[in-house]
């Protein structure tokens, strides 16, 4: 079952390229223990120009993480997948839990909320968007 | 939640960015009565000079909504952006995701469904937390 992590961080802010390797491995483990052993997990990065990112309508330092999970995923172990990201995420980066927003949404609906995104990138600029963004899953599935 | 992320021009001025971010909080929280510190805008550079667009947003809101409601919180995001940009609403584009409430965290903890947000941050963002970002649930 290979399902889809997007990552969402600003530059200049954590995490660091160190710690994006540490992030990947701690996202596979925990999909691994709280989906099941045969889940495979690739992971992009989407990073966001400095300064250009804003919560309460002031600038942020904050970061998001959405891990696909499968279709019809249980809620107590939707949270307890959420907790164990948002855990280990803020351990690993040195960012507050305030500085973090996690998701776990089923697969499907999580695609299409990445081509929600990519449907907003016009035709010119889809190659450029979907280099960034797939050279990033496809490395990480690579990484195992 | 929400989560706007906005695709802009990378000419786009810091000044316009934070305007646009301002608009955007403001209207979600007069159109849902959300806490502005739920309200998160992030841009990506991916427009280009010949595109037919000024600004694209992709916003993820929590689900659960009236359709009316998202009509009035979609057109005024529109006109305040055109407004800021000069442009025209036809070179705005935005479209609104529904994500179901129990599908995301923040600050450590599942979000509430639309309209109990205020009871959820004074139970889980309390006042004594130094990061806890400042609301006027616990002030």
């Amino acid at each position: 079952m290979l399902l889809l992590s997007t990552c969402m961080v600003q530059e200049g802010q954590p995490p660091t390229d160190e710690q994006r390797g540490e992030l990947e491995r701690a996202l596979k483990t925990v999909v691994r223990d709280h989906v099941g052993p045969k889940a495979r997990l690739a992971v992009a990065w989407m990073t966001v120009p400095k300064g250009s990112a804003y919560s309460a309508g002031k600038p942020s330092k904050s970061s998001l993480v959405q891990v696909g999970v499968p279709d019809g995923f249980g809620q107590s172990a939707r949270e307890a997948l959420m907790h164990d990201v948002n855990d280990r995420w803020c351990a690993i980066t040195g960012q507050t839990r305030f500085e973090l927003l996690v998701g776990a949404m089923d697969q499907t609906p999580g695609r299409q909320a990445v081509k929600g995104i990519l449907s907003q990138i016009p035709l010119t600029q889809k190659p450029r968007f979907l280099k960034d963004y797939l050279t990033h899953a496809i490395r990480s599935l690579a990484r195992g | 939640m929400p989560l706007y992320t906005c695709i802009a021009d990378s000419r786009t001025s810091d000044e316009k960015r934070e305007r646009i971010a301002v608009a955007i909080t403001e209207a979600h929280c007069k159109h849902t009565g959300a806490p502005a510190e739920f309200v998160h805008v992030f841009f990506n550079d991916y427009l280009g000079g010949a595109s037919k667009a000024d600004l694209r947003i992709a916003g993820n809101i929590r689900a659960g909504r009236p359709p009316d409601l998202k009509a009035k919180l979609h057109a005024e995001i529109v006109a305040r952006v055109t407004e800021i940009l000069s442009s025209s609403p036809s070179r705005v584009n935005l479209l609104l995701q529904e994500v179901p409430a129990e599908w995301a965290m923040e600050g450590g903890e599942v979000l509430p469904t639309p309209g109990s947000e205020r009871d959820w941050m004074k139970k889980h963002w309390s006042a004594d937390e130094e990061e806890a970002p400042a609301h006027p649930a616990t002030q």
